[in-house]
């Protein structure tokens, strides 16, 4: 497995090798572990193998040339790099010291019982180039097994090995002190955060993938949708189906491992852009849609997939989420927002999270317990709202949308008129097409603003709200977006025309309407279609 | 092994730099992978392989040998791979037709 790891790294095996290599891997524990371990390497190459990266010094491969053996590769650098001496090489001493054969020592006590065997040397290395490779007779204790020809015992190979010096090997401790250290605190950091070096690249995908999804835009409609939307009755139908339309076309348009929408849940600090695809290169930037379900606004499952520890680990604490917390993902087409139902926790093989899902629900998978694979976690939340985004949907009356927006305003102004005094939602409604705060309370700063509302809409100035006002109000493009500033001047008590008391500024309320958006009445954005407007 | 090809005096040091840079990454990745004892073999014998490549005429700026050595690190270090399990040899423990994403 391991020949097959580096061939695959380095991309030399066909892809129905890499196929079985990956069937093999989902059903193999050893081999997933080499996997692993392959991958490490991988990652603490990269982490070394910048322009910072520490030099461990070209006087370790000095020593290393001059200490060991030469066989064929010192060979080869000696007369191909010591031709030209560069200085470093001058380090080196290249002649070895004439070695004394090696015997094996025997122990003392194996000698008692028999006569005593020497070891015997019986090929000695002569090719400095060639590996040391010699036979021994072992002597035994058992008087019965002496009796046994020594040329049956097997033969032992043994094999010179590097041997380094003090001071390689000095250097060499410290290397690898330094890299352990480098390593241990990279364990230390992923415990108590993630992974830093895939976090890292993590978070430079997700600046690539926010400025792909800024540059794409808006998803056009063909003349053929245009034409079936504008058909559809009903504006709410109508904008939900243009959703899903372009929806549809995202689900299959955008290649695996590119941007699709983004996903925030702000009670766990997530805030990614997700990716198409769930494959391993996809989820090293960010959360992935499983391709075999749905995006939002299609009615149907959507799956997404994040990592828990490495790359960014967008879910790690996808555990904590709970009943009623809320998961927007916002796509180029439209924002939907979903409430968290439940949790479950299923086996690493379970293959029917979407199969029992109904309707719009976002499913969220990672994999639990954390640093672990063993189990899946599946976070489940239902639709709970969504708003159409980008352009203008084709086909959509503005005016009827204007004209529902009206209605709406009024039915929630109601038939009575309201006077200072007066509490109710009927008030409420009223305060917030003033851009005055919601309090329900029609008190002296409603009466002022109703008062300039009328001033500057040719009405009678009375302060008090009859079915023109409240026609002018509904009719307005927006409410103001911040409440008007409160008279800075002292209030004074007036007698009202009907003979009661009503508070006015003694001079006019600096009431200024906040400036109005250039949108039209009835554009279809962000809360387009909704009471609110 | 016969080498008709040399290393000229350039090379040489840009070969001394290059091991400077490259000797840590080295290090790492086979002390992910190997047996203890086989760490150093593999590292010297990575950049031997890549020393080789020079000589046989290939490519000598960075990235060249950059793609040199991370292969030649792969293909020492999984010779000397250390063993996969107390077992010694891979098992099929469980079928696993996950979730697509081993998401960890």
């Amino acid at each position: 497995m391991p020949a097959l790891l580096a061939a695959r790294a380095d991309g030399h095996l066909s892809e129905g090798d890499r196929e079985r290599m990956a069937a093999h891997l989902r059903r193999c524990a050893d081999c997933r572990a080499a996997e692993h371990r392959f991958d490490e390497a991988e990652r603490a190459f990269d982490a070394l193998a910048g322009d910072d990266a520490p030099a461990l010094g070209r006087s370790l491969l000095a020593e290393m040339l001059e200490e060991a053996p030469l066989n064929e590769r010192r060979l080869f650098a000696r007369e191909r790099l010591a031709e030209e001496r560069p200085d470093w090489l001058e380090e080196i001493d290249w002649h070895e010291e004439p070695r004394a054969p090696q015997v094996v020592p025997v122990p003392e006590d194996a000698l008692d019982e028999v006569d005593p065997p020497e070891a015997e040397v019986i090929e000695e290395a002569e090719a400095e180039a060639e590996p040391e490779i010699r036979t021994i007779s072992l002597p035994r204790r058992d008087p019965a097994i002496t009796d046994v020809d020594t040329a049956d015992f097997p033969m032992v190979e043994r094999r010179r090995r590097l041997r380094l010096g003090d001071g390689a090997r000095k250097r060499i401790a410290i290397a690898m002190l330094v890299v352990a250290a480098l390593l241990l605190g990279e364990a230390g950091v992923t415990l108590a955060w993630k992974e830093p070096f895939t976090a890292f690249m993590a978070a430079r995908s997700q600046d690539d993938l926010t400025k792909q999804l800024h540059k794409r835009g808006d998803t056009q409609l063909s003349a053929a949708d245009q034409r079936r939307l504008a058909a559809i009755d009903g504006v709410d139908a109508r904008t939900k189906a243009r959703m899903a339309t372009l929806a549809e076309r995202e689900r299959t348009a955008v290649p695996e491992g590119d941007a699709l929408g983004t996903i925030s849940i702000g009670t766990i600090e997530v805030d990614d852009v997700v990716v198409q695809g769930t494959q391993a290169p996809d989820l090293r930037k960010g959360p992935g849609r499983y391709t075999q379900t749905f995006l939002p606004g299609q009615g149907k499952p959507v799956g997404v997939a994040g990592h828990r520890t490495s790359y960014g680990a967008p879910f790690r604490n996808v555990d904590e989420l709970k009943t009623g917390d809320t998961i927007t993902m916002k796509m180029p087409y439209g924002q939907f927002t979903y409430a968290v139902d439940r949790h479950r926790i299923v086996p690493a093989d379970f293959d029917k999270a979407f199969a029992d899902v109904k309707g719009e629900t976002l499913v969220l998978s990672a994999c639990h317990p954390l640093y672990s694979a063993s189990e899946r976690i599946l976070v489940y939340a239902h639709l709970v709202s969504s708003r159409p985004l980008g352009s203008a949907p084709p086909g959509v009356d503005t005016r009827a949308l204007a004209r529902e927006r009206t209605a709406k305003r009024l039915e929630l102004m109601g038939d009575r008129n309201l006077a200072e005094g007066m509490t109710g939602d009927d008030v409420k409604e009223v305060q917030r097409l003033l851009g005055l705060p919601p309090t329900g309370t029609f008190g002296p700063e409603t009466s002022a603003a109703v008062t300039e509302f009328q001033r500057t809409h040719g009405l009678p100035p009375i302060g008090r709200v009859g079915t023109q006002t409240k026609r002018a109000l509904a009719r307005r493009p927006h409410p103001p977006s911040r409440p008007p500033t409160p008279p800075d001047v002292p209030q004074q008590q007036q007698p009202s025309s009907n003979g009661g008391t009503q508070t006015t500024p003694s001079a006019p309320a600096p009431v200024q309407p906040a400036p109005q958006s250039p949108r039209q009445p009835g554009a279809t954005g962000p809360g387009a279609g909704s009471p609110s407007g | 092994m016969r080498h008709e090809e040399t290393i000229d005096r350039t090379q040489g040091v840009g070969l001394a730099a290059f091991y400077d840079r490259r000797a840590a990454a080295a290090l790492a990745y086979c002390s992910k992978v190997c047996a203890p004892e086989a760490i150093s073999d593999a590292v010297e014998a990575s950049f031997a392989r890549v020393f080789e490549g020079v000589a046989s005429g290939g490519a000598t700026d960075d990235e060249a040998l950059d793609r040199s050595l991370r292969a030649a690190v792969r293909t020492e270090a999984a010779g000397r791979a250390s063993a996969a399990s107390p077992r010694g040899a891979c098992s099929t423990a469980s079928p696993t037709p996950a979730a697509e994403a081993h998401a960890n």
